[in-house]
This record gives structure tokens, C-alpha cells and sequence, in this order.
């Protein structure tokens, strides 16, 4: 259901973005999405499928690209990856289990702040000229 | 044909990005708190929020509430407010700034303390969707069972504040308290977890104290 909202909201912004390149179309989209965007990937293709079908991005590939969560201790500055799902098909987010560390593993003080991981970006298409 | 890649690096949500950074301007200058409630359905956000309008007066408080059909819960919070506006979004799972924005419409912001905004019943898509609020709270019924903040990390990640509804209902679930912590904890090291009964009353002055102490720190020049 949000995933298609999303795939909305990118070929909106696709027309958007290409509109002075009139007749070229899309053939591939590239985006950047975090574990904690909430994003499951099967979803937002199977939606993107649907959205972008008679428009300039018909048929068009998505390639994602899965970041990571990061944290940053709030007393020492330590910044840590804590890897999500990856880039695997399995996706499902909802269903791993994210486990934050609650202390800094250098300086050991709580509750590091996390500065990394939700991204949800549209980072480049590639298209042809009509 | 030559495929060419176009680098556009712009955020997805920017649209309600830049509403919601508007809609917080907005709010900033009147020197609201607004509140962002998200729960699953039936989680209590109506019931906790029917007690707060009730507990606050006379400071002016209004709310928005958003359902995918229905005014009843609009209803039943216009008992206890006169500012009281309901988002019915349709097929839409969550509120989005640019619904907050136009359901705004005709009210003086300078008049009002706090804006309450109940989501839509749901725990994964309004995570996604700032609305301009100062402070986001979500909240989970003794009845969901312990382990529901780290099957639903996003929201949770980016909470202020974390309410325990429904505890008087304690005594007959065998809830675990402490696993609760841990499972909220585990996604967001740092949050405060509130415990309440809109039933009894229970944790209703800690919460109406935390809203307080939020609305102060709006004053505040932020870091
Ligand atoms: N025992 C008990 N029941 C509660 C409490 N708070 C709410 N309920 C009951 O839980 C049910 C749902 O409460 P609502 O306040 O409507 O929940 P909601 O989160 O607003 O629901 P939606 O808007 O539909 O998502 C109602 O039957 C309430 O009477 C509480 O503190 N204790
Ligand atoms: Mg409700
Ligand atoms: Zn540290
Ligand atoms: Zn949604």
C-alpha cells in the first residue's frame, strides 16, 4: 500500500525531472533506500510496474542500491554500520529483526543516535532520446 | 540509440518534505506543539487523546485526525474540543503534510497550544511521511503482545516518545513489562516508554507533564 504511493510519488517526479527532454524514455531507474525507510523491495517493483505503465518510464528497471543503518555515539563521536537485509531478494524488512547496539562499543556510554538508514532517494535514471 | 544516465539525486518524499518543513514553520511561529500519534488500529490514540483534550483545559488544544472513512472518532473528540477537524483519506494508509495543510484551513494557530494529530491506524507508512510535528509518539496496547517494536523498526527508530496503552489491563495478559523495554530499546536505544491506562487515569499526569515540558522547549532556541 505505501509502496505504491511511492511509485507514484517517482514517476511523478521522473516526469517532472525529464519534462524538457520531450519523447525520451526510461529504461532504468537507480535508487537508494535504507533499512529503516520501510520499504519492502518486491513490493515497489510489482507497484512501480503498475505506475509507470504508458508513461516515460514503461518497462523501465529499478536498481537499488541498499545502504546501511548508521549510529553515531552521542559522547565519543564513534560511528558504526550495523548491516540491514542487504541487497538480497528476500527483503520482507518487516520481518528482520533490527537490533540497535544500546552502547557505544568504544567508549561504552548509551543510546547512540542514528544518523544513517532511512534513505529513500532517486539518484539517477538512464534514458533515451526519442 | 546512446543511453545516457541522468543524475538527479532528489529525495523521494521531497513534495511532502518541503509541505511538512512549511507546515513546521508554520507551527514554529505560533508556538505549537504539534503531536504526531501513530499506533495500529485500535491501539487507543481516540481514547488517550479524548482524555488529554479533557485534562489540558483550559490551554486550547485541537486536533486532527485522520481515517481512512468514518467521522467517529472526530465525534467523539468534539466533546472535549472545539478545534476538532477529520481527514477521512479514503484508500490512502497514513496522512501526508498536504492533507494536514488543507484541513488547517480557517484556523488561527496563534490561538492554540497544542495540535494533536491522530494517524491513521497503521504502523509501517506514516512513518515515512513527516507532517511538520514537533514530536512523534507512537503507541502500543498491552494487548499487542511484547514484541511489536522491533517487528516494526522504522516507526519506532524515529519516536520521541513511547506510550503503553491499555495497562490496566496488566493483570490479566501476563505482559511482560521489561521485555517491552527491551524490544522498543533494541530500535531506539534512547526513547522514553510511558505507560498509561485512559481507562483509570494511570500515567495520564506523567504524560500530560512530558507534553508540557516539550511545549517549553519549543521556546527554547533548538541546538
Ligand atoms: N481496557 C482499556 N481499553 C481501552 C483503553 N483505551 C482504549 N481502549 C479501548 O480500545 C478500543 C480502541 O480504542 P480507540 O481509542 O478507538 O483506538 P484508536 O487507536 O483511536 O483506534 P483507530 O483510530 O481506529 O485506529 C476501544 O474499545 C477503547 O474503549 C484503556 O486504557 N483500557
Ligand atoms: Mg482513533
Ligand atoms: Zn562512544
Ligand atoms: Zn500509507
Amino acid at each position: 500500500m505505501h509502496e505504491l504511493s511511492l511509485a507514484l510519488a517517482l514517476v511523478e517526479t521522473l516526469e517532472e525531472r525529464l519534462r524538457d527532454r520531450s519523447g525520451a524514455r526510461v529504461t532504468a531507474v537507480h535508487l537508494r533506500i535504507g533499512p529503516l525507510a520501510g520499504v519492502v523491495e518486491s513490493a515497489l517493483r510489482a507497484a512501480f510496474e503498475v505506475a509507470a505503465a504508458g508513461t516515460l518510464a514503461d518497462g523501465a528497471h529499478l536498481a537499488i542500491e541498499r545502504t546501511s543503518i548508521v549510529v553515531r555515539c552521542r559522547a565519543c563521536g564513534q560511528e558504526r554500520r550495523i548491516d540491514g537485509p542487504g541487497a538480497d531478494e528476500s527483503d520482507g524488512f518487516v520481518a528482520h529483526l533490527i537490533h540497535l547496539p544500546p552502547t557505544c562499543a568504544s567508549c561504552g556510554s548509551s543510546a547512540p543516535a542514528v544518523i544513517g538508514g532511512d534513505e529513500l532517494e532517486l539518484v539517477a535514471a538512464e534514458v533515451v532520446d526519442a | 540509440m546512446p543511453e545516457e544516465l541522468v543524475r538527479l539525486e532528489q529525495r523521494l518524499l521531497r513534495r511532502n518534505e518541503d509541505a511538512a518543513a512549511e507546515l513546521r514553520r508554520r507551527f514554529r511561529a505560533a508556538g505549537i506543539l504539534t503531536v504526531n500519534l501513530m499506533s495500529s488500529p485500535g491501539a487507543g490514540k481516540t481514547t488517550v487523546l479524548e482524555r488529554t483534550l479533557a485534562s489540558i483545559a483550559p490551554e486550547p488544544a485541537a486536533v486532527v485526525v485522520g481515517d481512512l472513512a468514518t467521522e467517529n472518532d472526530a465525534r467523539r473528540l468534539r466533546r472535549h474540543s472545539p478545534w476538532v477537524r477529520q481527514v477521512t483519506t479514503g484508500t490512502v494508509c497514513h496522512l501526508e503534510a498536504a492533507m494536514v495543510a488543507a484541513v488547517l484551513e480557517g484556523w488561527d494557530l496563534e490561538r492554540l497550544h497544542y495540535l494533536f494529530i491522530e494517524n491513521v491506524g497503521n504502523l509501517v507508512c506514516p512513518a515515512s511521511f513527516d507532517l511538520g510535528e514537533a514530536v512523534r509518539v507512537v503507541l502500543f496496547a498491552v494487548t499487542e503482545g511484547e514484541d511489536k517494536p522491533e517487528k516494526y523498526p522504522p516507526i519506532v527508530h524515529r519516536a520521541d516518545l513511547v506510550v503503553l496503552t491499555k495497562c490496566d489491563l496488566l493483570p490479566y495478559l501476563g505482559f511482560d513489562l521489561e521485555r517491552f523495554r527491551a524490544s522498543v530499546h533494541s530500535v531506539n536505544p534512547a526513547v522514553p516508554i510511558l505507560p498509561l491506562s485512559a481507562r483509570t487515569g494511570d500515567g495520564l499526569g506523567a504524560w500530560l507533564a512530558w507534553l508540557r515540558s516539550r511545549r517549553a522547549a519549543l521556546a527554547v532556541p533548538s541546538s
